[in-house]
């Protein structure tokens, strides 16, 4: 074979389609080679996502020397192949296989003989209604039917035997997409995408034979197989079998526009299609982008419901009489300038989220700075630390080994995940350590437990696998670790593993990993918790890189996810208003958790409060003037995600009802204030910033601050006790927009969130004598908050997961007032079964 | 570890059987003897001679292939000759015990022939039964002779000689053997064995794996079963030859989940061989290591076909995948991976021991050596055979099965299972080869022979052949998935009278898009039985659709009888129920 490949390197190579030369590129297939050349192949099981599949036998040819009827899609292209593609046996297959394909697929509007006059209404503009007066719309799937496309190709016009509908029911009782197996033509795509792409593997062919369908395992509901909604399936089916909820009767696009989503940091990039300035929907971009095709389900059902949500504030509210009335923009603005200018600089704050433009987030920070003239506001430009910005996440596929510290990505950065995976998937060696199982370690070659409170000594378990493993092998390593700076050689091997609960041959086995990799990337993640704040740790990370850094090897290490110093921010400033030090604050999204008896609203204490946000939010009974903004689909601008790179949003569709840029209601406000000419320069000028001294740059600027703003950092771990046995780890789910909680705005979000559940294993609900479904409270030292019990083989002993938001109050209740500086998401807790309560509900 | 001191000791104890000092009495009991009640039969013959208080062996031997004998009970008094008993039930079992066991008599009129050394004169040698006379007997040669749970039975009838001879001329000296022999592939597609071998040889990809299919799924085919059952450590020595040659360090035998006897013979075989060193690191003391584990398949037809095999051990839904890449390149694993039949590497011990031109002094000249059937349908005879390859098929249906019986007429044999094709009378003279089979539209298949008489209908044949085929099909491609359900439908609609012209056009051309288009071996040969009855048997289609008349009056009988029920039209019979 190899023999055969070798002309081809040299760009040779060539190969007769139907009598014409056709030059071809190592690796491709004939089906590749003639699609480059302009020679149509029928096929429907390929797709330029997925490796090929050889199902749906559309695409066979004849080649000489070859038995039968090869499939082109998985047949090599060699040089010197003799390829036929019309020959009077192949149109004749070709037609008798579509036609049995056919002879299952509803095709009413195939064969319509009134099809002609109905192309007519069709395309961009038009109504479906028609359609579905007449009771030909049987399908979802109207413009972008590639059986329609098989059939005017093949010149097909009838099927001659009787036709058979499975008559299956309608699938709906999963979020965001439909399912009609109907409609199915077993290409398979979806299956493949889902188990080969996207690694998940919740689809598959069910039954055989005749009865072969796509399906789950027996027939589970989507949610209850792991399902992440990330939609890869809808994007690639060819029929209307697979539908988008929210665009399934919508108009056709007539325009799409490529943007970046910024619903988290990973900075995808999206497609986001529109009619009638309106959001239909929102894919994966195909070409380009970290995502590379891919999306997650924010991204990819998220956009459009959010945008269109009956939630967004669309003019501007004023506070009269004590009611939050629609309002002007100029009658709001005034009365904000004014409520301001009440009071002095020192009084006032500023919040802003973490997701926001670029632009956005300087002119938020300008704003305070210049308009203000307050200290009170995030001093970092982002919310999250990467730290290396030579890691991007474009180059994280090329790396041969990733190490993930703590880092659940796929429940946090989605496709940082899903780029993980990638690299595994191209040879790559992924090591684990956390502490409860997380969706790569099915991926993982190693996997070390640690608890919270014990990553320090799990990366020191690390380094000294890797200092024994050179010792043993006579290179200078031990010299090398004794000049380390850090504090690893004060530990005593056995001391690691009795607290790493490992045993050494899984940390050897890491280590030899490691070892044997020449470029590595550590990602350390949200859930190593308080402990990324240690000296400790810090110490260790740098002693591992550089122990992992040499002529032949390279060692970043990157952290995805860790929010403290804006979160630090954030409660100071929350403390403040609560000592009535701050009076009055502009808010920019719904950054107060809801009321709860454990710890009241402090902007109940505000004097004055101005809100900008797009959506409804916590603060309407204590918001003075509320600010319609746009959503990121509805302006432009620049976004730099986790890695630093710098990503480009357009506009998709106009903002909705009054609503303006986040950017313009600050220059308005800051015209009314008094402050001229704020606004385009200042926003340059930070753009030049960043670009010649990197993110951090407006922070190193600022001459305030020299204040230190982030309050002590606790550096207690968690310890479990006779009293409080249990370990609580909360496993934030990501999914927030301008602070508001996208469960709240988007409903199947809803459904995905499981925020009501604490997990625990088996054993230990059966100790505890808890039953699956029933409802406990959660008592720490802080204080007890009331949720669902949800029985999980996959969690540890002793250790009970949840998955609340950051600012949820009952998380909140948990780890106590003091303890919400997010700097760990742990406690110490006992379940108490409710009186009175007689198990599940 | 030598085997040389175990050699001795087996002798021994085969010796001890030839020339035994208590009764021994051989029950066959491999699937078709314990089917036939042979498990019944044993614990009689327990009880029986617990009451005489005589001091017995009874061993359980495989089948020697005359499964319409079974159960087969062959008595050995001490000194005295083996004589053979067939279909004995429970209740003969007293007579043989009272007169042959205690009394030294032999039932001469319940008694077949006797086995082996000494003889008796009232009997003839078993072996000169018409049924098994003409048959050259090598894959086969120790089945319902020596006890399959016993390593030294197999080890004193030459057993582990094949291997010796295969470490000692290396690797490249077997498989050049085996390309001197001709040994073509077992499984039905008759490719040369050892081309496959030489490319994975070749590949520079490690680790390498041997598999063993198991996986015989045809309706009425159990030579690999039988095989198993009866002589175990024949398919165990073959692996590891083969093993050897193509330089791998890992088989795996993929055996149905439905052959639970054939499971626990080999289980018990693994752990007899891994005791003597014949596995695991360094087998027979050289620095050749294998492993053998074993795998239960679920029970999906297409999980023969060796791309579906390898998705199912590899945890995956069995579906084939197209090939190139052969297995023999990128395989089990993306590794380089030899499938091999049952009944070839059952071959190779015998083939190493005796060398390539023994191998090739039967057969024709593109096919050597010999090849088991099971004979099965309207057969005097049913049975496992093993012929020599070129044989004709009157040798092997009236010869050796004893033709059709109550006097019926012989219409036609089916070969190759669902995969094959019917071949009529006028073509009995047809030799038995892979070129001449083919050549009459049929395949060789694994080896199932199925007879039908003048009372069987092609139409309904058929009509059975494909209804399993589509049951089996594994969904992936729509020529196989959708193509023989719509098959299946016009032979349904044609046996119930309602069939015209226009289907019988449809159905020979949907045939040819099922066997052109599909992409693996089940839907490209499926349509195989409808073709072959179509070219020998039209008028009786014709039959069936000008004169809505059965002829062998198989389809649309009275509708009382009921099993034809799915012959009736569905809503009528609904009605009448």
């Amino acid at each position: 074979m190899s023999n055969h490949n070798a002309p081809a390197s040299r760009g040779r190579a060539a190969l007769s389609i139907d009598g014409k030369q056709v030059r071809f590129e190592p690796g491709m297939t004939v089906l590749q080679a003639a699609e480059a050349a302009g020679v149509y192949i029928p096929t429907l099981c390929t797709h330029p996502a997925l490796p090929a599949f050889g199902a749906c036998r559309l695409c066979v040819v004849a080649i000489e020397g070859m038995r039968g009827f090869p499939a082109s899609c998985s047949t090599a292209a060699r040089d010197g192949m003799v390829v036929k593609t019309d020959t009077e046996e192949i149109v004749r297959l070709r037609r008798a296989v579509l036609e049995l394909i056919l002879s299952e697929h509803p095709t009413g509007c195939l064969f319509c003989d009134r099809k002609q006059e109905c192309e007519d209404f069709r395309g961009p503009g038009h109504l479906t209604k028609a359609g579905r007066v007449t009771g030909c719309m049987l399908c979802p799937n109207k413009e972008e039917c590639e059986l329609r496309e098989l059939v005017e190709k093949i010149g097909l016009d009838s099927v001659r035997f009787e036709p058979l509908y499975r008559d299956l029911p309608l699938e709906r009782l999963d979020p965001f997409f439909d399912r009609d197996y109907n409609l199915c033509v077993l290409c398979g795509r979806c299956v493949r995408v889902c188990q080969e792409i996207r690694g998940v593997s919740t689809l598959d062919f069910v039954n055989r034979g005749p009865e072969t369908r796509v399906g789950t395992a027996f027939g589970r509901l989507h949610l209850d197989m792991g399902c992440q909604f990330c939609g890869a399936c809808v994007d690639v089916c060819p029929t209307g079998a697979l539908a988008d909820r929210t665009s399934k009767w919508e108009p056709p696009a007539e325009k799409t526009v490529e943007t970046t989503c910024i619903l988290c940091t990973v900075g995808c990039s999206i497609e986001v299609s529109a009619s009638r300035d309106r959001v239909r929907s929102s894919t994966p971009a195909h070409i380009g982008g970290v995502n590379g095709g891919q999306v997650c389900v924010l991204g990819r059902f998220g956009v459009a419901e959010l945008v269109n949500s009956r939630d967004r504030v669309t003019t501007p509210l004023v506070r009269k009489l004590g009611h939050l009335l629609r309002g002007s923009w100029d009658e709001a603005l005034t009365l904000a300038a004014d409520g301001l200018l009440r009071f002095n600089s020192s009084e006032t704050a500023l919040l802003y989220p973490g997701l926001l433009t670029d632009e956005e987030a300087s002119a938020s920070r300008g704003f305070a700075r210049l308009v203000l003239k307050t200290d009170n506001y995030p001093h970092r430009s982002r919310p999250e630390k990467w730290g290396s910005f030579n890691a991007g996440l474009e180059g994280l596929s090329e790396r041969d080994c990733v190490l993930l510290i703590g880092a659940d990505v796929t429940q946090t950065h989605p496709i940082l995940g899903h780029n993980v995976k990638q690299a595994v998937d191209r040879g790559a060696k992924l090591v684990i350590v956390d502490t409860i199982p997380t969706f790569l370690d099915k991926f993982a070659s190693a996997r070390v437990t640690a608890i919270p409170g014990d990553f320090s000594w799990a990366v020191a378990g690390l380094i000294w696998a890797l200092v024994e493993r050179d010792a043993s092998t006579e290179r200078s390593g031990h010299r090398r670790f004794k000049d380390l700076p850090g504090w690893a050689f004060k530990l005593l091997f056995e001391e690691i593993v009795s607290h790493t609960k490992g045993d050494k041959e899984t940390l050897k086995q890491a280590a030899d990993l490691l070892h044997a990799a020449s470029s590595i990337l550590v990602l350390v993640g949200r859930e190593v918790g308080a402990e990324n704040t240690h000296k400790h740790f810090n110490g260790l990370l740098s002693d591992l890189s550089v122990l992992l850094s040499s002529r032949t090897q390279r060692c970043e290490v990157c952290f995805a996810g860790t929010t403290k110093d804006f979160d630090a921010h954030w409660l100071k400033v929350m403390q403040s208003i609560e000592a009535k030090r701050v009076k009055a604050l502009v808010m920019v999204g719904d950054l107060v958790p809801k009321l709860s008896p454990e710890w009241p609203n402090p902007l109940q204490d505000l004097d004055f409060l101005v809100v900008i946000d797009s959506h409804n939010g916590s603060y309407t009974p204590y918001a003075d003037v509320v600010l319609p903004s746009a959503t990121f689909v509805e302006k432009e601008g620049t976004f730099t995600a986790v890695d630093g790179a710098s990503h480009e949003l357009r506009r998709a569709v106009s903002p909705k009802g009054q609503s303006r840029p986040e950017c313009e209601i600050l220059s308005l406000l800051a015209k009314a204030m008094g402050t001229e000419n704020f606004g385009l320069e200042d926003l340059k000028s930070v753009g030049s910033e960043r670009s010649t001294n990197g993110l951090d740059a407006v922070e190193r600027d600022s001459s305030l601050s020299e204040q230190p703003l982030a309050p002590e950092l606790s550096r207690e771990e968690v310890k479990c006790s006779a009293e409080w046995p249990l370990l609580l780890i909360n496993r934030h789910n990501s999914y927030l927009l301008h602070g508001h909680r996208l469960s709240r705005l988007v409903e199947g979000i809803r459904s995905l969130c499981m925020s009501d559940l604490v997990r625990l294993s088996p054993r230990t609900a059966d100790i505890l004598g808890v039953e699956d479904g029933e409802e406990v409270d959660l008592v720490s030292e802080k204080g007890r908050a009331r949720l669902l019990v949800g029985v999980d083989d996959q969690i540890p002993e002793g250790i009970l997961v949840s998955r609340l938001t950051a600012k949820d109050p009952r998380l909140l209740a948990l780890l106590g007032k003091e303890q919400a500086s997010f700097l760990t998401n742990n406690a110490a807790v006992r379940i108490e079964k409710i009186e009175g309560n007689d198990g599940v509900l | 570890m030598s085997l040389e001191p175990r050699r001795k000791e087996a002798s021994r104890s085969w010796a001890s059987i030839q020339r035994n000092d208590r009764p021994i009495i051989f029950v066959g009991a491999a699937s078709c003897g314990r089917a036939a009640g042979a498990l019944g039969v044993i614990s009689t013959f327990e009880e029986h001679l617990a009451k005489e208080g005589i001091d017995a062996t009874i061993i359980e031997v495989g089948c020697v292939g005359m499964c319409y004998l079974e159960p087969i009970v062959d008595v050995k008094s001490p000194g005295e000759a083996r004589v053979s008993y067939p279909n004995v039930t429970p209740d003969v079992v007293p007579r043989l015990v009272t007169d042959h066991v205690l009394g030294g008599a032999i039932c001469e009129d319940l008694a077949v022939g006797t086995v082996g050394e000494p003889r008796a004169d009232a009997l003839p040698d078993l072996f000169e039964h018409p049924m098994l006379k003409p048959q050259v007997r090598r894959v086969l040669r120790n089945c319902g002779l020596i006890d399959p749970a016993s390593i030294d039975h197999y080890i004193a009838n030459g057993g582990y000689l094949g291997i010796e001879r295969a470490l000692e001329i290396g690797p490249e000296g077997t498989i050049d053997e085996v390309r001197r022999s001709g040994l073509r592939g077992r499984g039905g597609a008759g490719f040369p064995t050892f081309k496959k071998w030489q490319l994975c040889r070749e590949s520079s990809e490690e680790p390498k794996y041997l598999i063993c299919n198991a996986d015989e799924g045809d309706p009425g085919a159990f030579m690999n079963r039988s095989l198993i059952e009866g002589d175990p450590h024949c398919v165990l020595e073959g692996m590891l030859i083969a093993g050897l040659a193509i330089g791998a360090s890992e088989g795996i035998i993929y055996v149905r989940a439905e052959y639970p006897l054939a499971i626990e013979r080999l289980k018990h075989a693994i752990e007899q061989m891994r005791e003597h060193g014949l596995l695991g690191r360094g087998v027979m003391g050289t620095d050749f290591s294998f492993e053998i584990t074993l795998k239960e398949g679920a029970g999906a037809f297409v999980c023969g076909e060796e791309t579906a095999l390898i998705a199912a051990l590899e945890g995956r839904r069995g579906m084939p995948r197209p090939r190139p890449p052969f297995p023999a390149v990128s395989g089990l694993w993306a590794k380089p991976t030899i499938i091999n039949n049952v009944e070839t590497l059952g071959n190779l011990p015998q083939l190493l021991v005796n060398g390539a031109d023994w191998f090739a002094e039967v057969g024709t000249e593109e096919s050597k050596g010999t090849k088991t059937f099971a004979l099965a349908g309207k057969i005097d005879r049913t049975g496992l055979i093993e012929v020599a390859l070129g044989t004709s098929i009157k040798d092997i249906i009236f010869s050796i099965g004893g033709g059709v019986p109550n006097d019926k007429e012989f219409k036609a044999v089916q070969t190759g299972g669902p995969s094959g094709g019917c071949i009529p009378a006028s073509m009995l003279d047809l030799p038995v080869d892979y070129e001449a089979l083919a050549e009459a539209g049929s395949i060789m298949g694994s080896g199932g022979l199925i007879v039908m008489d003048e009372d069987t209908c092609v139409v309904d044949i058929a009509h059975y052949f494909i209804s399993f085929t589509q049951q089996e099909s594994c969904g992936k491609c729509p020529p196989c998935r959708i193509g023989t359900r719509r098959m299946l439908s016009l032979l349904k609609k044609i046996k119930s009278g309602k069939g015209t012209m226009g289907d019988l056009a449809l159905l020979e051309e949907l045939a040819w898009t099922v066997k052109n288009a599909s992409l693996c071996g089940l839907g490209q040969t499926a349509p195989n039985p409808v073709l072959t009855t179509l070219r020998y048997f039209r008028d009786e289609y014709l039959e069936h659709i000008r004169h809505k008349r059965c002829p062998a009056g198989v389809c649309r009988k009275p509708r009382r009888k009921g099993a034809e029920a799915n012959a009736l039209p569905r809503r009528k019979a609904a009605v009448e129920s």
